[in-house]
């Protein structure tokens, strides 16, 4: 990937701060040895890649599958390099927490329990 | 009179009224950002149920990047935003009381795709 170009869905996004820590974890500096530059979303940055304008990109499913389809190469799982990060979650308002405590609760209950579910039924795994 | 009693008691045993009905739902409008695997709990919740079983009547909201979301949310449109840590550290940077209660996924789920000809990270 040194003196190639990637893109990102936008300078500031989460998908930017990924792959610059990810090129850094593979022993790449992101500010020296690649060029990042914003594309869009990911069928965006799909297109990018197919018309030369960068050469990788950060991508998840479904659209990875896509891309392979398409003849790209699934470089790097991200996940094996075991970056530390909130990568998504239940977010709120301290206000609302307070003026609805309970409902707030019963949704993280509900949500817990669907990770739970994912991760423990086997049909949900298929 | 045996029959009018008769009557309510067929009625009862073929309409029997459902507590779960009987109580009022709490409505709660959630905004999700971004159409990956990550959102999965959220539709999982949805579809098996776990959020009615809450007593939530849960209205999603898609938004498509989490900034829009976040914004949703500090007007008031929004109850709860499923998104990335980083959608919460600029607005609280900004002074809004915004906060993460549960974490979904504690890393990065993403792939870096190459062209082809790309055959190492190097």
């Amino acid at each position: 990937m040194k003196g190639k170009i990637g893109s990102v869905n936008r300078f500031g996004s989460i998908s930017e701060m990924g792959l610059r820590l990810s090129l850094r974890r593979l022993g790449i500096d992101p500010e020296k040895d690649v060029q990042i530059v914003p594309a869009g979303g990911n069928p965006e940055r799909l297109a990018a890649i197919s018309k030369g304008i960068a050469q990788f990109t950060i991508m998840n499913e479904p659209f990875i599958k896509e891309a392979e389809r398409l003849g790209f190469r699934d470089l790097v799982n991200m996940a094996t390099l075991k970056i530390p990060l909130h990568g998504n979650g239940i977010v709120t308002r301290e206000a609302i927490i307070k003026a609805k405590r309970p409902v707030v609760a019963k949704f993280a209950r509900a949500i817990t329990e669907a990770i739970y579910y994912m991760k423990s039924e086997k049909e949900a795994r298929k | 009179m045996l029959k009018y009693f008769l009557a309510i008691w067929v009625t009862l045993i073929a309409n029997p009224i459902d507590p779960c009905q009987a109580a009022a739902q709490d409505r709660v409008r959630v905004g999700w950002a971004a159409m990956t695997a990550s959102h999965t709990p959220l539709w999982v919740a949805q579809e098996k149920a776990f959020l009615a079983k809450q007593g939530l009547l849960v209205e999603p909201i898609f938004f498509g990047a989490g900034p829009p979301a976040m914004q949703a949310l500090v007007a008031g449109d929004l109850d709860i935003v499923v998104t990335s840590a980083p959608n919460v550290v600029n607005p609280r940077l900004g002074g809004v009381d915004a906060v993460m209660i549960l974490s979904i996924i504690l890393t990065f789920i993403d792939h870096i795709i190459s062209a082809a000809n790309i055959t190492s990270p190097e």
